[in-house]
This record gives C-alpha cells, sequence and structure tokens, in this order.
C-alpha cells in the first residue's frame, strides 16, 4: 500500500480504472473524512452521512471504468454526494425537516464558537438550500467557481451571485450600522 | 457599476476568484471612500467568522473501509489480480529441508519479538494508562472530561492518556460507563466489539468470547471487531451481544436494573449457566470454588442475591439444583446430592 500514498489523485484514479483495489483503498481514507463531514453539514445526521459516505464511494467504484483521469476526481466525488442530498431533502416532507432539524441541533456542540461566528452561523444556517451549498463549498472546501458549478449543475455565474448574495444576507442580518 | 456589482467583486475577493482587472476596479472602488472600505471589512469578517460544526460522531474509517470491501468483494478480486508470492517460491527453492525450518523458526521469533514490541508500545507504557480490579475488588475511574467508569471485580480498563479523534477505552471484563457528552466520540472496545456513544449510560460485559451491552440511558451503537460488518444501535433498557466474531443480535428489551446489580453489590442470575453463576461469585468473594460434577455446569439458575455470605448463596444454588458443596482447604466443591 506503501507507494501508493505519495501518488496524486490522477494517477490513483488511473490505478482504479484498472480494478486496482489498493489504490481504490488509498482513495478511500485520503477523502472519506471531508465526503462524511461535507454530507453530515447538509443532513445533520451522523447515521445519512455515513450510509451516504459508502454510498459515493460505492458510486466510484462501480463507475470506475468511466472514469476520466483528466477531470477532478474530487469535484467528482461531492457531485455525487450532492445529488444525494438534493434527493435526501426532497423526499422529506417539510414537517418531518422541521422536527429532525430541530432535534439534531441540539445535539450539535458549539463549544469552540464566538459569539459572533454563532451569529453567523445562524445565518447560514437560514439560507436556502442552494445559497448554503455554494457558499459553503467555496469557504469551506476551497472549490473553484467553475468547479462548484460542474458540481451542482449550474453557471459560474449563478455561483458568483449565490455566494454574493449569502454575504449580503449576512450584512443585512448582522449589520448594526 | 452599481453597489451590488462591488459586492460581486468582494466576493469573489474573498473565493480568490478575482480576475487582475477586476482586482483593479475593487481597488479603485475601495479608494472613493471610507463607507466603501467600511463594507469590504465587514463582509471580509464575516467570511472569516463563519465556521461549520464539528460532527459528533465521525466513524472509525477502517471499519468503514472492511464493510464497504466485503460489500464490493474486494478481497476476492486482490487476489484474483495478485501473482502467487514469487519472492516465497525463489526462497523455497534456494533452501531446502532443515535450513529452510531453521529459517521458518527464526522469522517466526522475530515476528513474535516484533508483535510484542509493538503490543507494548501500543499500550503498555506510553499511550495508555491502565486499571486493574482483581477478585472482590471494585474501582471507580474519573477520566477528564467527567465520564465515569465504575469497574466490576476481575476487569482491566485501559484508556488512553490523551485524546484526538476518540475517547478510547479498551475493556476486558465488565464495567459501567457514565459517559459526559463531548464533540469526541466515546469507544469502548473488547477483545470481539466496538461500542461506540456520544453521552450515555451502558453497561460492557466481556468475559470469555462474549461481549455483551445493556443500555441505561442514551443510545449506542455496537459493532463486532472481525470480519462480520453490521452495526446494531441500541436505545434505553435494550441489550445485544456478540460472540466470537460474529454480528451483534438484534437489540432486545432486557432487565436493566439485574444487569446492573453488581453496581448496588448485588448479584442477580437470569438463565445463567451454573459455570457462568460460579465465575461470577468467585470474582465476587474472591473464594475458589469449582464443580466438580461436569454435568451441573450445564443447568441455568435465576435468582437474585444481595448482602449474603458465599455459604449461604451457595446453600440455595444447590438447594435449586439439587447438589450439595463442600468446604475444604479454602475451596468449595460443588458436588451432586448424595442419595
Amino acid at each position: 500500500m506503501k507507494p501508493y500514498t505519495r501518488f496524486s489523485d490522477r494517477e490513483l484514479v488511473e490505478a482504479i480504472r484498472a480494478s486496482d483495489s489498493e489504490a481504490f483503498h488509498v482513495f478511500y481514507l485520503r477523502y472519506y473524512e471531508p465526503i462524511y463531514r461535507f454530507l453530515w453539514y447538509r443532513t445533520h445526521s451522523t447515521e445519512t452521512a455515513g450510509d451516504f459516505t459508502q454510498e459515493v464511494f460505492m458510486r466510484i467504484w462501480e463507475k470506475r471504468e468511466t472514469l476520466d483521469p483528466q477531470k477532478s476526481i474530487r469535484a467528482y466525488l461531492y457531485r455525487i454526494a450532492y445529488h444525494l442530498v438534493i434527493d435526501y431533502l426532497k423526499k422529506r416532507s417539510s414537517h418531518e425537516t422541521f422536527i429532525q432539524k430541530n432535534t439534531h441541533q441540539r445535539n450539535i456542540s458549539f463549544e469552540a464558537f464566538s459569539d459572533l461566528q454563532m451569529d453567523v452561523y445562524r445565518v447560514i444556517d437560514q439560507f436556502s438550500e442552494p445559497v448554503k451549498t455554494v457558499f459553503c463549498m467555496s469557504r469551506f472546501e476551497g472549490f473553484k467557481y467553475s468547479e462548484i458549478a460542474e458540481i451542482c449543475g449550474v453557471s459560474v455565474k449563478t455561483v458568483e451571485f449565490r455566494i454574493s448574495k449569502a454575504l449580503e444576507l449576512m450584512r443585512k442580518k448582522l449589520s448594526h450600522g | 457599476m452599481d453597489q451590488a456589482d462591488y459586492q460581486m467583486l468582494i466576493s469573489k475577493k474573498l473565493s480568490g476568484e478575482l480576475s487582475s482587472k477586476e482586482s483593479k476596479q475593487l481597488q479603485d472602488w475601495l479608494t472613493q471612500s471610507p463607507e466603501n472600505q467600511a463594507l469590504y471589512h465587514e463582509m471580509k469578517r464575516y467570511w472569516e467568522q463563519s465556521r461549520q460544526p464539528e460532527p459528533p460522531f465521525i466513524p472509525d474509517v477502517h471499519q468503514e473501509w472492511s464493510k464497504i470491501k466485503n460489500r464490493l468483494g474486494l478481497d476476492h478480486l486482490h487476489s484474483q489480480s495478485r501473482r502467487p508470492e514469487s519472492a516465497v517460491e525463489t526462497f523455497r527453492s534456494l533452501l531446502s529441508g532443515r535450513k529452510r525450518l531453521a529459517v521458518a523458526a527464526l522469522s517466526l521469533a522475530c515476528i513474535f519479538m516484533i508483535a510484542i514490541l509493538l503490543w507494548k508500545n501500543e499500550i503498555g507504557f506510553s499511550r495508555y494508562h491502565r486499571m486493574v480490579t482483581g477478585n472482590g475488588e471494585r474501582k471507580e475511574i474519573t477520566l477528564d472530561d467527567g465520564s465515569q467508569i465504575r469497574m466490576n471485580s476481575g476487569s482491566v480498563v485501559q484508556y488512553a492518556k490523551s485524546w484526538k479523534k476518540k475517547r478510547h477505552v479498551i475493556l476486558a471484563g465488565e464495567a459501567f460507563f457514565s459517559v459526559v457528552p463531548g464533540e469526541l466520540p466515546f469507544i469502548v472496545q473488547t477483545e470481539n466489539a466496538v461500542t461506540g456513544v456520544l453521552g450515555t449510560k451502558f453497561n460492557v460485559r466481556a468475559r470469555g468470547r462474549q461481549t455483551r451491552v445493556v443500555v441505561k440511558e442514551g443510545r449506542v451503537r455496537f459493532a463486532s471487531r472481525g470480519k462480520a460488518s453490521g452495526e446494531v444501535v441500541l436505545a434505553a433498557s435494550m441489550m445485544s451481544q456478540i460472540e466470537d466474531h460474529g454480528l451483534p443480535r438484534i437489540p432486545q428489551e432486557t432487565d436493566v436494573e439485574a444487569t446492573l446489580g453488581w453496581l448496588e453489590k448485588r448479584l442477580v442470575f437470569n438463565e445463567t449457566l451454573l459455570r457462568e453463576v460460579i465465575a461470577e461469585l468467585i470474582r465476587f468473594y474472591d473464594t475458589d470454588i469449582r464443580i466438580e460434577d461436569p454435568e451441573l455446569s450445564e443447568l441455568t439458575i435465576t435468582a437474585s442475591f444481595s448482602e449474603m455470605t458465599v455459604d449461604a448463596v451457595l446453600e440455595s444454588i444447590c438447594l435449586a439444583i439439587n447438589a450439595e458443596y463442600i468446604h475444604k482447604k479454602d475451596c468449595y466443591y460443588i458436588v451432586h446430592r448424595c442419595q
């Protein structure tokens, strides 16, 4: 397993395409936690996040032969994850979402948050899902606008607009001046 | 350009998406007025102060990997794609007979030594505290996070000196855990099982080849450490157990107070095999008890004892199974009742 850990994503994808399970193992270890965190942040359910993370990697393996080493595999991972989340949120009725959200919120620990960070978090939490996802992908996952556009299946202009909207909403809700 | 356009430039600047032309536009706009600068700094502050909370629980990636590996059948694939161990083959052809045996023995010894070294380093002196209770002895441990562990007799608890990703405890024997809620998951590892929680009260009993979990409060995840994948989630007053490296049993309702009897120095048995009852009594009273007739050991006992002497307990057990006990030289012998 040793040489693989130094492989770039592209080299790993090439090996995975050739059904190399050790390369897939390294790839799994590399992205398990980021994907899990992303999914947990969207669903606020450790169980759902855990199941979906497995689902994301299973799909990668099942479609390994169609992977394109020229494209960002990381963006592809998030794209699968993002679509799982969208389907999940659609399926749940608004009533259910409300209850779940409230029960889950209690389990989230904000101990390390300052007051301002807490306020900012509350505003982000009120964003619509598309605005929230786009903002978080830029801010926390460090994706480029072009990548976010591809993951979410929207135009780059839409990404620009949503992130700018997110910051404007924060200013409106939090500004004292 | 209007205000909205400049806001767009600011957000692009913050996400590192600004082109050099746009950068120039933004600079010019900022120098136009202090209000513009204030707006920029305010938005920058919100950007920087946005944070994501930590998930309350992050599954163990290696465990998750073995699950997905099983589901996708990767082990099988792996062995197919690999050539037979050619190095070993070459080695074999070079050595023969006794020499090979000697080399094999030597390498085995080496592996054994390395295993001991690794084990010592893992658990022995550096990273884990170790607490042991002898027979008839109990201990309480309060961990740095305030969580409490109450150890039953004849048990060993090892816990990590510092926590990074999880609060890790290794248990052999029996203990009751009162876990204070925290960001890091609390993991109890036994020979064959892993129990994970966030903040709850529960009892873990790892004796012989069996680990049994009973939950008093909250929810607990329980999984095998073996190859079999599958995890069960237990709610309050549920129990599950794992034999050897099998799958956890489907959780079922249980009498929590009976399981936790030992905390109040009460012995509670519910259709328990006599040999297990005796093993428990040995730990509880720190005395030697032997079952002389093997067929007796498979009988089951349902009883509850509190604050009784070992003689009184043995007396009532013997009455129930039509046996008798003899006390000779610090040891109790249980035998068939003579007709």
